[in-house]
């Protein structure tokens, strides 16, 4: 089930609100509900893999009982170890396995495991929670959980399950029991579930449009046709999955719970590394915690350092996806974090000229990785990398593409304006003067036109494709 | 609970009452089908069908659907967004709504059909006639995602060499006395021609049977003058524009001539081989649906004119002895067209070839029950794709 959906926003949210809120005084009931709800939401179009999840929600129950019971720190850690080794195989057999076969057939000929499994929706997602908590419980971050149906909820609850952001077991471990559901929470998380919304439904599938033309169906392009759908990839990636952080985030506070960012306007990005700091921050914080750090971090030998980066972006890109342009996407960003780390160019950058074409040089290094990223192929996207350069001899610009623009002429300007923190910066220039009174009554209006325009795009379009899914 | 310190409590409630109140409604509406849907598939192995069915159905029931598609329209329309679904639709510089169309057609494999179809005919000693109907104009729309464009002009070519008797685009275009601007050749919200360019068609269809076999269509010139019909207007928003409503793409008049003399027909279709009887109105509009006419979202009136959804059929004009009797093999495109040409015509066969997936055995069987003066073969460029 999307969040999208006209049946997910008028069947089982307003069920599953009416339901919570008539148990408000039974905490533990609350909780079963959340989580039977979330595995209905989980199962819905996807019944089979469901055992997985249970599976891995009672190994987990039961690592967490062992970490916080045994006596000695080696006790623990190889049952961290045992944990991490149960629940990374587990993504690996349904994840990559297909994937290494493929790669071991193609090098030797020999066709190990033929196997041929469907990727559970998910699942990159829920077992990177599932690691948190075992390690954050070893860490003493957060204590195990006695009822193993909390811990179900923590890895299953319906907001965060599919495409994150992902919990870090720390976050919520205190609310799973005691949180304290608000109506300003409750009006917050509807307005955030709105953003998400809008987000999702306004703008990123209207890219998604072009962005599928351009990538799946144009065999040749011009140098315009080419900028437009690596531009409109990246509008359309950011806003899709950042709404569906929002909407994660917003339907948390309508529960009660609260979650930390995921994006944090990150196409404004000065530096690769401050990117990684604004965009998928769950992810990149995780990676950081529970790799980089324990690995050494930065404060190792330069070849050290070096080998950090290159394990931890190997990993993320891999994450991402079973297919050789996922690691060159991450191993992209190895070379530029490792630039950066190793020259320390932004702290070397004087004047503001050299600092805004360090910025664009950023954003360009964004827009190349998420070519390479969207691409079919490695070859693919060196094509398209070739296209965007006008190397294919053909005219720079088309009259499909001026179409396709003209067609953007609205949405482009306000996407791009809606990709920086231009409302903060509002709302602070007009904090205090009579404008902000004004901007109180109308943010409501606003938010219920919204809404409404979003119910419209439910009721009516058939394309509502969801990036992160797939991961 | 702590009270909220903005109006925002405007939004939550708003958010509220709105889906609690169209999910209740949802649920009322769409209950039946739900039900109906989970008892198809729960008796089989566990299946992801019933989610499928269950998306489709909660969004095709949902309460005021027209109200939200218009409004989506709107939104659409201030964003200045021609392009609506996964390009599957386009509106054009003149506000006209299109279809796309990204893949290339194989014109040598509708060439080679055609030219089945056209053997077929001079087998049976029949005349054979290709047909197109003009191009949509798709003013400002880019090559690319055109519904039509080279294969028209390799088709005629193809045609032509084959010394095969056409009406083409090219034809149509010298045609000095088309009473309307091309623009307004088709409607605007749907795939079909307007019903004047329909008779327009038959019209000229006349001209060319006439002038190239000898085959005479009765009173053909009504077509031209269209004299004799009552003009009943509907308003009709077609399959382009269902999902963005009569804001964004405006509302056709479908309008349907009936005509004022006294008719009778007969209709037997050749799959269940039953016969009906009656005039115009009644054998060859079979459908018609008066009490929708409110509302221009439901009723799709190119269904109410021959057997929309049948493989083949034969009318028969019970005033007319020793008159033409023509074959056409088309979609429905023209289906106004042939039904306009039955009130001059002895006999019209009727046969799909998207029934058929590709097969062109069925014109020769055509033959077995009946002599055709001609065969006419309407250019529809996913005729021969066949359907389920």
């Amino acid at each position: 089930m999307v969040f999208s959906s006209s049946i997910f926003i008028f069947c089982f949210l307003p069920l599953v609100l009416i339901a919570y809120y008539a148990l408000k005084r039974w905490r533990s009931a609350q909780n079963v509900l959340l989580l039977f709800v979330s595995l209905v939401f989980y199962a819905w179009g996807e019944p089979q893999y469901i055992l997985i999840m249970l599976g891995s929600i009672a190994a987990n129950y039961l690592f967490g009982i062992l970490v916080e019971k045994s006596s000695n720190n080696t006790a623990s850690k190889c049952i961290v170890a045992l944990s991490a080794a149960f629940n990374l195989g587990i993504l690996f057999v349904f994840k990559y396995l297909g994937f290494f076969d493929q790669n071991v057939e193609r090098l030797f000929g020999v066709d190990l495991f033929a196997v041929d499994l469907l990727l559970p929706i998910g699942i990159s997602f829920y077992t990177f929670q599932a690691i948190s908590y075992v390690v954050d419980v070893y860490r003493g971050k957060g204590i195990a959980q006695k009822n193993p149906l909390n811990v179900g909820l923590y890895i299953a609850f319906f907001p965060q399950l599919i495409a994150g952001p992902i919990v870090r077991y720390e976050t919520i471990a205190e609310q799973i029991k005691n949180r304290r559901e608000t109506f300003s929470d409750f009006a917050e998380g509807v307005e955030r579930f709105i953003i998400g919304l809008a987000k999702k439904l306004i703008f990123a599938n209207a890219f998604a449009v072009p962005v599928d033309y351009i990538f799946d169906t144009s065999p040749e392009m011009s140098v315009l046709m080419a900028w437009l759908g690596a531009l409109c990839y990246t509008l359309q990636i950011f806003f899709d999955f950042s709404g569906y952080s929002d909407m994660a985030i917003g339907l948390g506070k309508m529960f009660g719970f609260h979650y930390l960012e995921n994006f944090n306007y990150p196409y404004v990005s000065k530096s690769i590394t401050e990117f990684w700091r604004r965009w998928h921050i769950s992810l990149s914080s995780w990676f950081r915690d529970y790799v980089y750090i324990p690995l050494g971090g930065s404060r190792v030998s330069k070849p050290r350092l070096v080998f950090n980066l290159l394990v931890v972006w190997t990993l993320t890109g891999i994450w991402h996806g079973a297919a050789w342009t996922f690691i060159a996407w991450g191993l992209w960003y190895f070379l530029l974090l490792t630039f950066e780390k190793l020259t320390s160019i932004t702290g070397h950058l004087r004047g503001k000229a050299s600092k805004i074409l360090y910025q664009v040089f950023t954003l360009l290094c964004v827009v190349i990785g998420w070519v390479i990223f969207r691409s079919p192929s490695l070859h693919a996207s060196a094509v398209y990398l070739g296209f965007m350069v006008g190397l294919n001899g053909i005219p720079p610009v088309d009259e499909t593409s001026l179409y396709l623009l003209k067609n953007l002429a609205v949405l482009l300007p306000i996407a791009l304006l809606a990709c920086t923190p231009c409302i903060p910066a509002f709302k602070r220039k007009i904090a205090g003067t009579g404008i902000e009174r004004a901007y109180r009554i109308a943010k409501p209006i606003a938010y219920c036109v919204l809404f409404f325009v979003c119910v419209s795009c439910t009721v009516v379009s058939s394309y509502n494709p969801f990036i992160y899914f797939n991961f | 609970m702590k009270k909220p310190t903005s109006p925002s409590y405007i939004t939550a409630f708003v958010f509220l009452a709105t889906i609690i109140i169209f999910g209740a409604l949802s649920i009322a509406n769409s209950s039946t089908s739900l039900v109906s849907s989970w008892e198809t598939y729960s008796g089989k192995h566990y299946s992801k069908d019933f989610f499928n069915t269950a998306e489709k159905v909660y969004k095709a029931k949902f309460p005021a659907r027209t109200d939200w598609i218009n409004l989506y329209g709107i939104t659409q329309d201030a964003l200045h967004n021609n392009i609506i679904g996964n390009l599957e639709f386009v509106r054009d510089d003149d506000g006209i709504m299109n279809q796309v169309r990204i893949e290339n057609i194989d014109s040598a494999d509708l060439s080679k059909r055609i030219l089945q179809i056209v053997d077929v005919a001079h087998l049976n000693d029949s005349a054979a006639l290709y047909v197109q109907m003009p191009k949509r104009t798709e003013a400002g729309v880019p090559l690319a995602l055109r519904k039509l464009d080279e294969d028209y002009e390799d088709l005629e070519q193809i045609m032509r060499a084959e010394d095969v008797p056409c009406l083409t685009e090219t034809d149509i275009a010298k045609a000095s006395d088309m009473p309307f601007l091309w623009s307004d050749f088709y409607f605007r919200t749907d795939i079909h021609p307007t019903s004047e360019a329909e008779m327009w068609m038959a019209s000229l269809l006349s001209q060319r049977l006439s002038e190239s076999f000898g085959t005479t269509v009765l009173n053909s010139q009504r077509y031209a003058t269209l004299e004799g019909f009552e003009v009943v207007c509907h308003p009709f928003l077609g399959n382009f524009a269902n999902s963005v409503g009569i804001y964004y793409a405006g509302v056709d008049s479908f309008n349907d001539y009936l005509p004022q003399e006294e008719t009778s027909f007969s209709l037997t279709d050749a799959t269940t081989g039953d016969t009906v009887t009656g005039s115009f109105q009644d054998v060859v509009m079979q459908n018609m649906k008066e009490d929708n006419t409110k509302d221009s979202f439901n009723p799709y009136w190119i269904t109410n004119y021959l057997r929309y959804g049948s493989p083949s059929y034969t009318i028969q004009n019970n005033t007319i002895e020793q008159g033409a009797k023509l074959l056409f093999v088309c979609d429905s495109l023209c289906y106004r067209t042939i039904s306009y040409l039955s009130l001059g015509c002895e006999t019209i066969t009727v046969i799909d070839p998207r029934f058929f997936a590709g097969e062109t055995d069925y014109i020769g069987k055509a033959f077995d029950n009946c002599q055709y003066d001609a065969v006419i073969v309407l250019h529809g460029t996913s005729m021969f794709e066949g359907w389920e």
